[in-house]
């Protein structure tokens, strides 16, 4: 039992500090590695990364959580998450007190002035990718309306009340999903 | 009621119980990946909080997409660890990881793998088209106040076509980085 615990905290740690450009890019190492350990196969995954994904919180986090629960029950739940996690938080409790030393510094301000319009593109690129799944059926180019709907009338809400929580818009396009769709 | 309460408790409390709450509330909300968050991390880090600007947002997200694992952790450890000393840090990460927790482990022992809901399907694709309109107006902020120059608007539309044609995120944003210290070089002679 002692072993399965160390075998989940090495297989997710490895997969934390290894992965770089966000927890999707964790889905095919956990691919690999679930089928390696037994734990789950492939297609099996996809039917939990479908579950991860509509439930709130990081995909890769959520799949995680699932997957020690399977192998270990809610200890095997926590320890996969927080084995998963701790990579990024001491990596980033360490860069982050080196970076706050260079706050100012012109070189520091340089590279950021070139990342910076990188990770706009990155994030409207995100939003590219979501409205194509949500916009259109399946592979083709036929448009789904009604999530046009949903869409525009919350952009025009979040137009004229400008200080909206968009914890309201959230639970509000949830809503109209289950009554509309 | 409960969300009065919430904010009179975190008003007078201490920092590292502000970063958990505020943490923990975008965590609870947070849907379809790490870019989604940010609308969230918007209204309660910029203009509830006031904690940091729409340009340091822009700042720590660049940097938490470059380090290991979710960018939504990262961006945690390092707002948290910057209000809040290294507990800031920790407190900050663990609450934007609870709700993972505590939900996929319910559902787990709940629901079985019978989670094929048509229902929670329709929320999550209404959730989804939200999502596209809430992003569409973060970028239009986050453009207003991090790209400035035309040097700026050359990396993003560089940037966006490269990702289209299917470029590695990874090589694009070490590229960005490049670029940004070769301008600096340049401007410096």
């Amino acid at each position: 039992m002692l072993h399965d615990y160390l075998t989940l905290v090495w297989v997710f740690f490895k997969i934390g500090l290894f992965s770089f450009g966000g927890g999707l890019a964790m889905i095919p190492l956990f691919i690999i590695e679930f089928e390696k350990q037994g734990w789950m196969t492939s297609h099996e995954f996809l039917n939990v990364l479908s579950l991860a994904q509509v439930t709130p919180g990081a995909i890769a986090m959520n799949s995680a959580t699932y997957v020690g629960n399977k192998v270990q029950g809610i200890g095997g739940g926590i320890v996969a998450t927080l084995s998963l996690a701790s990579p990024s938080i001491i990596v980033m409790l360490v860069l982050s007190k080196v970076l706050a030393k260079v706050k100012n510094h012109p070189i520091k301000e340089a590279i950021f002035n070139g990342l910076k319009p990188v990770t706009v593109a990155l994030i409207l690129y995100a939003g590219f990718q979501i409205a194509q799944t949500t916009f259109f059926k399946g592979q083709t180019y036929d448009l789904e309306w009604k999530p046009i709907v949903i869409c525009i009338t919350i952009a025009v809400i979040q137009h004229f009340y400008n200080k909206l929580n968009p914890i309201f818009l959230i639970m509000l396009s949830a809503i109209l999903g289950m009554v509309l769709l | 009621m409960a969300q009065e309460n919430q904010d009179a408790l975190s008003s007078g409390a201490h920092i590292q119980i502000q970063l958990f709450i505020s943490f923990l509330k975008v965590g609870f909300f947070m849907f379809g990946g790490g870019y989604a968050m940010i609308p969230l991390l918007e209204q309660e880090l910029i203009q509830k909080r006031k904690w940091i600007s729409n340009d340091d947002l822009l700042e720590i997200i660049s940097f938490s997409q470059m380090t290991p694992g979710t960018i939504a952790i990262n961006a945690a450890t390092y707002i948290g660890n910057e209000q809040g000393k290294t507990w800031g840090g920790l407190v900050a990460s663990l609450g934007i990881i609870f709700p993972s927790l505590l939900i996929i482990s319910l559902v787990y022992h709940l629901a079985g793998s019978h989670f094929d809901l048509p229902w929670l399907q329709n929320a999550f694709l209404g959730i989804r088209a939200c999502l596209v309109a809430m992003i569409g107006k973060s970028v239009f902020k986050l453009f207003k106040s991090g790209i400035k120059g035309n040097v700026s608007i050359a990396i993003f539309l560089l940037a966006l076509i490269a990702l289209l044609i299917g470029a590695h995120p990874i090589l694009i944003i070490i590229l960005g980085g490049i670029v940004g210290f070769i301008t600096f070089k340049i401007t410096l002679k």
